[in-house]
């Protein structure tokens, strides 16, 4: 017996063969689209080699990760400290023990 | 295509060897791509105070900063030079008819450099002896 939430229950090689039927559909645009712009663009000369891809994305990466790095360091983390919960205050020792004083003592056994 | 665009893609393939690995720019990228998840730990550690991670962050963002204008600075000479090399023998002998552009993109330079850089790799320094 098929559990009520199971996903066997629904229908996935149905809805595969649909999504699949209607992706030449979907595509079709972008497809002519593509080629249009492949045909009517003008050679522009401007061959990125493996030496200046691999410079272009370690730069990026670099300088991504250095902003992210400096927008937890300069504003979460100091945000974090001006509006974040503070930690609940340690009650005094004094005050703790004043109140064991006033609570009427239980452990007597004398009576 | 003249047939002098060999010997100087070859010679640009071998500068660009000899700067890539003297100026230690793999080294450098390396660092760069080892300080995200390494800030990643740092932001999720439980042991660290929000006070020392947030030093420790910054630390870390202007270390990534400088690691990064270092070896783009690297490898922008790097790329300079393979330049330098292509121009000056564009504008000595005419290598390519169509100019520095047409010699830099050009199918030739790709299978020469490809061809010259691992070899050059390899033969200076070989491969150690297995057994």
């Amino acid at each position: 017996m098929t559990h009520p939430f199971s996903t066997r229950s629904i229908p996935m090689r149905a809805l595969r063969a649909q999504a699949l039927a209607a992706l030449p559909r979907r595509l079709l645009p972008s497809a002519l689209l593509l080629t249009l712009g492949a045909t009517l663009c003008a050679p522009a000369h401007a061959y990125l080699g493996p030496g200046a891809g691999l410079g272009v994305f370690g730069t990026l990466f670099g300088i991504g990760a250095a902003i992210v790095l400096a927008l937890f360091g300069l504003l979460w983390y100091p945000l974090k400290r001006a509006f974040g919960k503070k930690a609940p205050v340690p009650v005094a020792d004094e005050t703790r023990m004043a109140a064991d004083l006033e609570r009427p003592d239980t452990t007597d056994t004398k009576g | 295509m003249n047939l002098l665009a060999l010997p100087v893609f070859a010679l640009m393939g071998v500068v660009f060897h000899e700067l890539f690995v003297r100026l230690h720019v793999l080294r450098d990228i390396r660092r760069v791509l080892h300080i995200a998840p390494a800030a990643t730990r740092i932001i999720r550690s439980d042991t660290l105070s929000d006070l020392e991670k947030e030093t420790a962050v910054r630390r870390m963002s202007l270390a990534v900063l400088g690691d990064t204008l270092r070896f783009t600075a690297k490898l922008a000479l790097v790329l300079g030079a393979c330049l330098a090399i292509a121009a000056t023998a564009q504008a000595l002998f005419a290598v390519s008819p169509d100019g520095l552009y047409g010699l830099l993109s050009s199918w030739w330079a790709l299978a020469a450099l490809l061809v010259v850089m691992p070899v050059y790799a390899r033969l200076r320094s070989p491969a150690p002896a297995r057994g």
